[in-house]
């Protein structure tokens, strides 16, 4: 960047500093509207035509400089491996967005499919996805105690605790205290009006509180979803449970079947571990919350984020290259002199 | 446990800022060692308590706001520590100190549940992605300190006075010390959000603002590098960044919904 001189006026201008910092400025100020709108509405920036130009124009600017840089000033390799970083990420992410494409498909379980669905239109997968299973995972509850939290009115008491089953709680000086005897994550009525768990799904937490106070003991069920509910003889003592289930793993298992390849197997789709194959990658995205029938997959064909990632390889190392030699420079400290 | 660990290092590190306040006031180089030793003691059990609340939790202690404002002022005196080492530079030692009070103060007004992580960020990315990020964030936040410092002392001294020029160095050394952290952090960001969602790009308000607080640290190494930005211009834009930068990290849960936005 130092040879300004060489080349004729529009190239000295392509290439120039001071295209890339207004550039620089222009890209920053973009990004930053673009991040202010609405979700929906941000593709008015980052997808447009202009933004497009933006970037290209940086691209070429950079390229023109670093071209530059190579023929005329070979001693800043750092800086020419970061420059180069730049423009293999962009070139990378111009192939995403030109033969990149991404869809999302439905597998009910024991369902298979070659096909998945990007917008409006169907595309075919050169082998067949099948859902073998479905399961979802709940991180376990009541491990560190059940958040409760009561109160007692005409004492104007009040404490939020961490519960465990089978140990008794006094409630300061109020003479109430009472034990939590009983969880059941999916509770319901049966025909006989009996409290039942019917599934391990946390689908109505509901925890069972023996209550032993001035006025005698009760026993008293009280839900997490319903807070309001609480079917109890004594209204001078309220509870709340606080319990939010949490969900730990999201789990397709799926069988890829390819006869033209000979291959046939069944793996995994969780969160953080897509299924990849053929260039073609599934990423668990939805799931059926009712019934856990079926699962939503999102499918991704992406053949520039490998230049991608190598341009991210690239940029770290010529940035440390560039920079982490100066650190040992040393410089003066004047306060240090003086004394 | 946690939670006493991280009060006894935070009354450690307003010790030892009270102390070297005393000592750059009075000129008592022993007052000055025992707020050094204040420091490394605070240091201490802070790290203690980080390492303390990941095996309690058994995940990385880097999801919740709380956790991040912990992790960022134990970054900040980390970065005090790396430049005391490179270059004694004890100036740094007062404004590091009330960043990572003030980081701290803000994690006691946070909540400091530990919930269970959801299945997005089970990931051995959240640790190198969270922690580059925050050694970066350290680095340039203690840079922005100077920047304030050099304002100040420019009404004072005369430009290009050693003492001005001294400021600006160190700077500029943090801001090349962090940046690659920055660059770290973000790449591994992205290559993260690959593996999650499958999509290492997606515009969402915090990679956006992230990529923008990226671009002006580029502006700066750029003018610095190239035009000789030296003076109170470099430090206005040092200042910016890190405003950008404050926002990237707490501005865009607040305002920008998006993936990031954790409480």
């Amino acid at each position: 960047m130092k040879n300004e001189t060489h080349g004729n006026p529009f190239w000295r201008m392509i290439k120039s500093i001071r295209l890339a910092l207004v550039l620089l400025w222009a890209i920053i100020v973009a990004s930053f509207i673009g991040a202010l709108l609405p979700t929906e509405q941000q593709p008015l920036v980052y997808s447009s035509l202009w933004f497009f130009c933006l970037v290209g124009l940086f691209a070429l600017n950079l390229l023109t400089c670093s071209i530059d840089r190579i023929f005329f000033n070979r001693r800043r390799i750092g800086s020419t491996i970061t420059h180069a970083a730049v423009l293999v990420i962009l070139a990378g992410s111009l192939i995403s967005v030109l033969f990149g494409f991404r869809g999302h498909m439905e597998l009910s379980e024991g369902q298979g499919s070659d096909r998945f669905i990007d917008g409006d239109k169907a595309r075919g997968l050169p082998f067949k996805v099948t859902l073998e299973d479905f399961s979802l995972q709940w991180y376990e509850t009541g491990q560190n105690g059940f958040p409760v939290r009561v109160r007692v009115d005409d004492a104007g008491f009040k404490a939020s605790l961490r519960v465990q089953l089978n140990a008794t709680y006094p409630l300061g000086k109020t003479g109430y205290s009472f034990v939590a005897i009983k969880y059941l994550p999916h509770f319901i009525f049966n025909e006989d009006h009996a409290a039942v768990n019917v599934s391990d799904q946390p689908k109505n937490p509901a925890l069972l509180v023996r209550i032993t106070g001035p006025g005698g003991g009760e026993d008293r069920w009280i839900f997490s979803l319903h807070p309001d509910l609480q079917m109890g003889g004594d209204p001078n003592i309220r509870f709340r449970f606080d319990l939010e289930p949490q969900i730990k793993e999201f789990r397709s298992t799926v069988k890829v079947s390819d006869p033209s390849r000979g291959a046939d197997f069944t793996r995994d789709i969780k969160v953080n571990t897509p299924l990849e194959y053929r260039g073609y990658t599934f990423y668990q995205s939805r799931y059926d919350s009712e019934g856990l029938a079926w699962t939503g997959l999102d499918v991704v064909y992406d053949p520039g984020v490998k230049i991608v990632f190598l341009g991210f390889i690239l940029l770290n190392f010529g940035i440390i290259v560039i920079f982490y030699p100066k650190l040992k420079a040393s410089f003066v400290n004047p306060q240090r002199e003086k004394t | 446990m946690t939670d006493l660990l991280l009060k006894v290092s935070f009354s450690a590190y307003i010790s030892a800022a009270f102390l070297a306040v005393f000592s750059s006031a009075s000129g008592k180089s022993a007052i000055q060692r025992a707020a050094g030793i204040l420091l490394r003691a605070g240091f201490l059990f802070h790290s203690g308590m980080i390492l303390l609340r990941w095996h309690a939790a058994g995940r990385p202690p880097f999801a919740s706001m709380y956790e991040a404002l912990v992790l960022f002022s134990w970054a900040i005196v980390a970065v005090y520590f790396v430049f005391d080492a490179l270059y004694r530079a004890k100036i740094l030692f007062i404004p590091a100190l009330i960043l990572a009070l003030c980081m701290l103060l803000g994690a006691f007004f946070g909540d400091s549940a530990m919930k269970p992580l959801v299945p997005a960020l089970q990931s051995p990315w959240i640790s190198i992605h969270v922690v580059t990020y925050f050694i970066g964030y350290g680095s340039l936040s203690v840079a922005f300190m100077l920047g304030l410092l050099y304002l100040v002392y420019r009404k004072q001294h005369s430009a290009g006075s050693d003492q001005l020029r001294y400021i600006d160095t160190l700077m500029y050394r943090l801001i090349i010390f962090g940046f690659p952290f920055l660059t770290i952090g973000m790449t591994t960001g992205s290559a993260w959000a690959d593996v999650a969602w499958g999509t290492y790009w997606g515009w969402d308000p915090k990679e956006t603002c992230s990529l923008i607080t990226w671009l002006v640290y580029v502006v700066y190494l750029h003018m610095r590098v190239l035009r000789g930005w030296k003076d109170s211009k470099a430090a206005w834009l040092c200042i910016i960044g890190f405003l950008v930068t404050l926002f990237t990290f707490i501005g865009v849960n607040f305002i920008l919904p998006g993936l990031h936005s954790y409480n």
